[in-house]
């Protein structure tokens, strides 16, 4: 009797075990499309036989976990690539902004004020008229104009710059909101995985990791108990036991940029930094290198084009006298190449009067002499002021501004070209990455099913045990 | 077990395939509708700046052809001026040879002063002549006439006019080139006064133009025939004078206008030059737009059948 007993223990542990694999199939097409999920299977064995000298007897089927289809060195991968394609978006999409600032191919650009300013000057000294009072007005005008154009570059990239920081700002809560969610999960897992792996949560974990790389750069590793530690680029731990440290934004005292931009601080209960160059990977590192770098770099560029324009057209104009005797500079003297293009201005004898724009040697209403020195910088070539030279000498190029102004718009259109060509390179990588791990996690529907109708044959033989035996236990009690 | 597929991975990979093929298409449509090959900076950062200094390049030659109408319209000016003055001259060569005839008498040439005297007011308008509210011949004082006559011509003396020279001797010159200027302003004191060197004493080989009237009026006037005849080589000199100044005169013209073709010539260079940087290829643009759209058809063709059947279909 025992012995019978014993196989109908054998069989509802098998459709014990099997009803378990439906479900586990079930799991599995249920979460077909969910994001960041793991094909689930049972792992079986043999459980342990009856210790017999005739022969060790068999006890059925023992599940003896359900384990999570996953590829440790693919999820490595996809928080590191997510995390640098991130970075190449942001700064792949400020440069494209930038682009557009100094794009001249469908509109009118500063090489094309530019030209004018130089028109306007060789008018006034081909002007038959004396005194030119005509030419003179539209000299001011083409100044004012590419001054205005500069200015307009100018605001354009420093709101470009100001909105970057305000994503940059905001980005900060969703990391410590992911931070925290890790954080969260890390101790629930800790406390299920005591008894079995925490399948379901270990990928929502990973999920979030991936969804917390593609914000910052980060790197992980898992403690003892299951627990991922989370660190910043720079070794900085962001999840970390217990509890998750924060990162804060401060308005940045030292930023030489006006509006001033936001410095990224890392807080914990002891300490706290300014990593704020530390970050290079993930959409923050990318945004704070599109605001200090790409953009930052772009309104430099555009300084050197105001200073040195300014800076040649002074010195020739110095030369000359204007109509009314007065001498000096065109454009108001500027002190650095830094914040050229937003400072420049027409110098206050020209404002207050045409007649001061000295297009002579001599106050002579004839005289062109010296328009014609102006007109000639057209094509005059200089070495170019960096930010940083003066008052020492130019340490740029020497070319002259239509070709800096050229060279400028190149560089640009070549770094965007660059982070473009990366961005389209990383986001094939990152395809690649996924497709890898459908290969291994994704749940194929065919495959369920078959499973669904093996494990639907296991459980029917498993009954059939059953009946059998339930069968044999009439036999017997008729005996009686 | 090969290669694992599932359903997400081939959605995934169509719905990026037909991402990138729309991109593809949006660039291609952009530059059919443009005509442009390069529609922003990185899309050709070499040919962008080529393209920049070439439209600069087509924009400082419309300035040194605008420079060039200028100049040519200023020397036009000048050398009907100078047409004017040699015209008037040879009139008072033909007096001077009738004023110095024997048979003349005093009358005669009396009357024949009284046109020398319209010849010198005459000559100091033509010397005074303006283009663009400008005198020509003033030298970089272009405000002023240059020409300033005092006193008249007062026959009981006989006193004629003096004429001072108010202008300078600058030449004003115009840019026509990125190195190229050229003169088209003439010193007003060398032409009709015959005083290159500005030192006020007329130079060896030319002369003051209004003296030698001022002298022949002086000599009619007077019924002095050998004074009168004594003018007659001056004024070939003076003629002489405004001939070689109008030769230079159109010369530089002539210069000018080769200038002229020659920069006409280089905006049908550049412009040919800039359009092919950053002009796309009209026939390849199109053809790629319709290859374009076709791939996209078929690859979301391919996308539509992709909600394939399942092994479900077919269980009972």
């Amino acid at each position: 009797m025992a012995g019978l007993f014993g196989i109908l223990d054998v069989a509802s542990r098998g459709m014990a075990v099997n009803q378990r694999g439906i479900q586990t199939a079930g799991h599995n097409i249920a979460n077909a499309e969910t994001p960041g999920y793991s094909r689930q299977r049972q792992v079986l064995a043999a459980s342990a036989p009856l210790q017999n000298p005739n022969g060790h007897l068999g006890t059925g089927v023992e599940q003896l976990t359900i384990e999570r289809a996953s590829d440790a060195f693919v999820q490595a991968q996809l928080v590191k690539q997510g995390s640098q394609l991130a970075s190449t978006e942001a700064q792949a999409n400020a440069l494209g902004l930038v682009q557009e600032v100094f794009n001249e191919q469908d509109s009118e650009g500063l090489s094309a004020v530019l030209s004018r300013l130089y028109d306007a000057f060789s008018d006034l000294a081909s002007s038959q008229t004396p005194g030119a009072p005509v030419e003179r007005e539209a000299v001011r005008a083409a100044a004012t104009a590419a001054i205005d154009t500069l200015h307009a570059r100018d605001t354009q990239l420093r709101d470009l710059q100001r909105s970057t920081d305000a994503s940059v700002v905001a980005l900060l809560p969703e990391i410590n909101d992911l931070s925290q969610r890790i954080q969260s999960l890390n101790e629930e897992i800790a406390r299920l995985e005591v008894t079995a792996p925490a399948n379901d949560l270990r990928d929502q974990r990973d999920q979030l990791v991936r969804d917390l790389a593609e914000r910052v750069d980060i790197a992980t590793y898992e403690d003892a108990r299951g627990r991922v530690v989370v660190t910043l680029g720079n070794g900085l731990p962001l999840v970390e036991g217990g509890f998750a440290r924060s990162l804060v934004a401060v308005a940045d005292p030292t930023n030489p940029f006006n509006p001033t931009t936001s410095q990224v601080r890392y807080r914990d209960g002891a300490n706290d930094l300014d990593v704020t160059a530390d970050l290079g990977g993930g959409r923050l590192g990318g945004l704070l290198r599109a605001r200090d770098t790409v953009i930052a770099g772009a309104i430099r560029s555009l300084d050197t084009i105001a200073y040195n324009v300014a800076g040649t057209v002074n010195g020739v104009h110095n030369l000359g006298t204007g109509l009314n005797g007065t001498t000096g500079d065109f454009f108001a003297p500027l002190p650095a190449v830094e914040d050229a293009a937003r400072d420049l201005t027409l110098d206050a004898n020209i404002l207050a009067s045409a007649d001061s724009i000295a297009a002579g040697l001599t106050t002579a209403p004839g005289d062109n002499t010296n328009a014609l020195a102006l007109a000639s910088l057209r094509d005059a070539s200089a070495p170019i002021f960096l930010p940083g030279d003066p008052p020492g000498p130019a340490s740029g190029p020497t070319r002259s501004l239509l070709e800096h102004v050229a060279a400028v718009t190149s560089d640009v259109g070549q770094q965007t070209r660059t982070m473009e060509l990366s961005r389209q390179q990383q986001g094939r990588v990152l395809e690649g990455l996924h497709d890898r791990r459908d290969e291994v996690s994704g749940v194929s529907i065919d495959e369920e099913v078959t499973n669904l109708i093996r494990l639907q044959a296991a459980f029917q033989a498993n009954s059939r045990v059953v009946s059998v035996v339930d069968r044999l236990l009439q036999d017997v009690l008729e005996l009686i | 077990m090969g290669i694992r597929i599932t359903q997400s991975t081939l959605i995934r990979n169509a719905l990026a395939d037909v991402t990138r093929q729309r991109e593809r298409l949006a660039r291609t449509q952009e530059q059919a509708s443009s005509g442009l090959r390069i529609n922003r900076p990185s899309d050709d950062p070499v040919g962008v700046s080529g393209a920049m200094l070439l439209r600069a390049g087509i924009d400082a030659t419309a300035q040194y052809g605008r420079n060039v109408s200028q100049g040519r319209a200023r020397l036009a000016v000048t050398e009907s001026a100078l047409a004017n003055a040699q015209d008037l001259f040879i009139r008072a060569r033909e007096l001077a040879i009738a004023g110095a005839n024997g048979t003349q008498d005093a009358t005669s040439r009396l009357a024949i002063a009284q046109e020398v005297e319209k010849l010198h007011d005459a000559l100091v308008a033509e010397a005074n002549t303006t283009y663009a509210g400008g005198h020509v011949f003033a030298g970089f004082a272009s405000d002023t006439a240059p020409f300033v006559p005092s006193g008249g011509f007062v026959p009981g003396g006989p006193t004629a006019p003096t004429v001072a020279f108010a202008g300078d001797s600058n030449e004003a010159a115009l840019q026509i080139d990125e190195t190229v200027t050229v003169r088209v302003g003439l010193d007003g004191r060398r032409v009709f006064q015959g005083d290159a060197d500005g030192d006020s004493v007329v130079d060896a080989g030319r002369e003051d133009l209004f003296a030698v009237l001022s002298d022949l009026w002086t000599g009619l006037v007077n019924d002095d025939a050998a004074a009168v005849s004594a003018t007659l080589p001056r004024l070939d000199t003076a003629l002489t004078q405004l001939g070689t100044e109008r030769t230079s005169v159109g010369a530089a013209d002539a210069q000018l206008r080769d200038w002229e073709a020659r920069l006409a010539e280089r905006t049908v260079d550049l412009e040919t030059r800039l359009s092919q940087v950053q002009d796309a290829d009209v026939a390849r643009v199109y053809s790629d737009l319709i290859r374009q759209e076709t791939a996209l058809q078929a690859g979301l063709q391919a996308m539509g059948r992709m909600v394939q059947p399942t092994l479900l279909d077919f269980l009972g």
